[in-house]
């Protein structure tokens, strides 16, 4: 079977031309396009470093100085209204912990990275901040690293300016008690890497106590056998009529799922518009399978009448044209492949750096497959490779079902 | 004659449906996917409402700093700016500041005492009326002397005033914004978002704002927190504004020469060339143009293969009745010219659909689409619907564009297959059938 397809391809190269020709095309034009969408995908599906599930967030507003219920409030009287609203969140039925959240968290609109040294050893971290002895660790649930838990860690006071930081910041080395000879603090714990932004992978952070910090929301979690659905509902009715302390008020109450989601519009609207262009070329490509295959129907009629003559079966004669396309499929794929492997070379394949900045080399260290350029290459190759063939099987399917039911007596009484 | 090809061709059209389905849904999705392109940049830089005369609108918004230290400092247009250079200015017909950086959220306090809507407020003087050209339904700009007296005078667009007072009459009525009085001057015309710089929920003069003359960024600075709009009435005046422009310019820093101070206008630019990018960065038409052009031509070149394809299989299939039209005298550019019409009747029958589908695309599917053009959302406002008015997506530019892709792609797809089966002799053709 394989000799006689490799004979019927090579007499039908002119009529094939123009399918290879767009192959090679839509191979090019899918790779680029499969390169970020295979990427961000798996950034995406990374473990966060803390757990999302059951955890709500109420942003906290305060009254226009010029409001009418606005009251006069000293620093010490803001700080005391942001403790009661955090107690009155944690007093509700439902809510297992409860802890504050800077302008400087996972996800957050901001973000903060800083240089630290440590021995001869330096690293980029993202920086969050909290509010020690406020349940922070208990409530986002980071990943455990060491010997210290989230309840040890919640129950330290940081008074000597001790910080948290990842465990793998210098790879090879233990983070635990390492100081930064740059800001002078010492690692008194460890933590896992944490998605701090959207659309980049888990970095290394540096979790750092700020007494004083202005909350921006009040971030909790419900116990795990609630309903989400009801519980929110419900605590977003009490929160817009109860949870008020001095100037502040709460905001809008989502899961934290929802604020990721909210803050990723970038990077949804990325992967979409690769998407589309994606699924517009395969379209075509589906569009000139299907078409050169349909168009080969009366060709070749009296070849098909003639194998069917000898004891070809229908099945057959479908696996031999879907082969047929697979094989046009695999060579155009290999050369499309090769091709823009040659500008790859050159330019570089597509990282998470690409598209959201930020200085990524330095902080991923090469932790992740798709830094490493032949990983990267093979692994996008084959999918290309797979999406095509899927494509042109599907767009040979139906031409092929058409072809393979003509009756045999039909035709060579044509011919 | 015209009649004896559409009739032809509906006939090739029956004669094989596949052919047919297959052709046209291989043009209608291409010339959907690029007029969607064509029709965002249409919107950005053609005349819509209500920028009716942007071809003579211009927009400046970056000011560049520079001092002896090679410290730079950057922003938009000081008030000092605005109030010495640009308003005097005798070679624009008229001249607008608007407030530029992103104001605190505006809610207009509802007669219930505790809900609030929240608007879309633009802070602005009142030659904004008369550069930008909306349609008042009710009363008229604020006035001067409002804008001289920090009067708290505002502009409503029609669908705020029906939310406020049931009704776009709502001239001389009251309500309450951030907690402060206004009354309304006047009602206009919706603006859509797709318009950002002119459109607006609310207007109001930018004296009402707090501390408004202490906006700039620096006592004594030209960069500031107002990009400015200048209207002309044609290429010829623009270009003396711009050549009085540079001449203040100059001016100034001939003037600071010693202190070493020095200032750069990123502008003005034409308001469709400042569109065509986010930002207030320098925007090279050439590499948006590359860009596109590019992704366009992809557009064109992947279905043309797909429909080169079709028909040099289908004109394999012809050979014979081109051999017999040959043999009655037929010339081969008689032939090709045949084929090629009856390819581009159908090209333009695909491209009709595609057309159609396009405007579904963008009017079903507006927010969609926009995020793919926009990331930022800088054409979108939260609780505001996407307009579009009439003259965004029915236009000449349009039809056009629609027509010279269908051509572009017919002659691309058709012309070599159909040379090249023509090209045999007459005796090779009539065998095919024996």
């Amino acid at each position: 079977m394989w000799r006689m397809m490799f004979k019927m391809l090579s007499a039908r190269k002119a009529r094939f031309g123009w399918l290879v020709a767009e192959l090679v095309i839509v191979t090019m034009a899918v790779w680029a396009l499969l390169d970020p969408i295979i990427v961000q995908n798996a950034v995406e599906r990374q473990d966060k470093g803390f757990e999302v599930r059951h955890l709500y967030r109420i942003e906290l507003r305060q009254q226009p100085w010029n409001s009418p219920r606005f009251v006069k409030r000293s620093e010490e009287q803001w700080r005391d209204d942001r403790w009661r609203l955090l107690r009155m969140v944690r007093d509700y039925a439902g809510v297992a912990s409860a802890t504050f959240e800077s302008s400087i968290a996972p996800f957050s609109q901001s973000s903060a990275s800083a240089y630290v040294n440590c021995d001869t050893l330096g690293s980029t971290v993202y920086d969050i901040a909290f509010v020690p002895l406020s349940d922070f660790f208990t409530t986002f649930r980071f990943s455990e690293s060491g010997r210290l838990g989230r309840a040890d860690l919640d129950r330290m006071a940081f008074e000597d300016g001790g910080v948290v930081m990842s465990e793998g910041t210098f790879p090879g080395r233990t983070t635990m008690g390492l100081v930064d000879t740059l800001s002078g603090t010492k690692v008194v714990a460890t933590t896992g890497m944490v998605r701090i932004r959207p659309g980049i992978p888990a970095v290394p952070v540096r979790i750092c106590p700020q007494p004083n910090m202005q909350a921006e929301a009040i971030v909790f979690r419900a116990d795990d056998n609630m309903d989400g659905k009801a519980f929110r509902e419900a605590f977003a009715d009490w929160a817009g009529k109860q949870l008020k302390a001095g100037n502040y008020y709460a905001g809008a109450v989502q899961t934290y799922s929802e604020y990721i989601d909210d803050g990723n519009t970038e990077v949804a609207t990325f992967l979409q518009s690769r998407t589309v262009l994606g699924a517009f070329f395969l379209f075509c490509l589906f569009l000139g399978i299907s078409g050169s295959f349909w168009m080969q129907t009366d060709s070749r009629r009296e070849e098909i009448g003639v194998m069917k003559s000898f004891g070809a079966t229908s099945g057959y004669i479908m696996r031999m044209l879907i082969t047929e396309g697979l094989i046009l499929t695999t060579v155009a794929v290999l050369l499309g492949c090769f091709i823009y492997l040659q500008y790859a070379m050159k330019a570089g394949l597509y990282t998470p750096a690409d598209a959201f900045g930020g200085n990524l080399p330095g902080l991923l260290a090469g932790r992740y497959w798709f830094e490493h350029f032949t990983t990267h290459f093979l692994v996008v190759s084959l999918a290309t490779w797979f999406v095509m063939a899927v494509v042109a099987c599907t767009g040979i399917c139906i031409p092929a079902r058409n072809i393979s039911r003509i009756m045999p007596t039909d035709a060579l009484h044509d011919e | 004659m015209m009649k004896r090809y559409f009739k032809q061709t509906w006939q090739l059209l029956r004669q094989n449906k596949t052919f047919s389905t297959l052709y046209l849904a291989g043009t209608a999705i291409p010339v959907a996917l690029t007029m969607v392109v064509v029709m965002y940049y249409h919107i950005r830089i053609s005349p819509v409402y209500p920028e009716l005369h942007r071809d003579n609108l211009y927009e400046l918004k970056s000011v560049g700093n520079f001092f002896p230290n090679g410290g730079m400092r950057g922003g938009a247009c000081s008030l000092q700016m605005i109030r010495e250079w640009f308003y005097p200015l005798q070679s624009a017909e008229a001249v607008t500041a608007i407030y530029y950086y992103r104001l605190p959220p505006y809610a207009i306090q509802l007669p219930d005492g505790e809900s609030e809507l929240m608007v879309k407020c633009q802070a602005t003087d009142p030659a904004f009326f008369k550069v930008f050209d909306f349609r008042f339904v009710d009363g008229g700009p604020f006035t001067e002397t409002d804008f001289q007296s920090r009067r708290c005078s505002a502009v409503l667009a029609a669908s705020t005033a029906r939310r406020l007072f049931g009704t776009e009459q709502a001239a001389g009525r009251h309500f309450t914004m951030n907690y402060r009085d206004y009354v309304v001057a006047g009602v206009v015309r919706d603006a859509s978002t797709l318009t950002p710089l002119s459109f607006g929920q609310v207007y109001q003069p930018y004296t009402c704002l707090p501390d408004y003359d202490q906006l700039d960024q620096q006592t004594g600075s030209l960069t500031g927190p107002f990009t400015t709009c200048f209207r002309t009435t044609d290429k010829q005046q623009a270009r003396r504004m711009l050549a009085d422009i540079n001449e203040l310019v100059r001016k100034y820093n001939l003037a600071h020469a010693a202190e070493g101070d020095s200032i750069e206008l990123g502008g003005p630019m034409p308001a469709w060339k400042r569109n065509l990018k986010m930002g207030n960065g320098e925007v090279d038409v050439q590499e948006i143009a590359l860009l596109w052009g590019g992704l366009v031509l992809l557009f064109l070149l992947v279905p043309a293969l797909n429909l080169s394809g079709m028909i040099a299989n289908r004109m394999e299939s012809r050979r014979a009745e081109m051999g017999i039209c040959k043999a009655f005298g037929a010339g081969q550019g008689y032939l090709l010219r045949q084929v090629i019409r009856e390819n581009l009747l159908l090209t333009l029958a695909g491209g009709t659909l595609g057309l159609l589908l396009s405007w579904s695309v963008l009017t079903l599917g507006s927010k969609w689409v926009l995020n793919m053009f926009d990331p930022y959302r800088t054409l979108q406002v939260d609780g505001v619907d996407i307009v579009f008015t009439p003259s965004m997506l029915f236009s000449p530019r349009i039809f056009i564009c629609a027509f010279l892709f269908c051509v572009v792609l017919n002659i691309v797809s058709a012309l070599l297959p159909a040379w090249r089966t023509l090209r045999k002799p007459i005796v090779e053709s009539l065998n095919q059938k024996r």
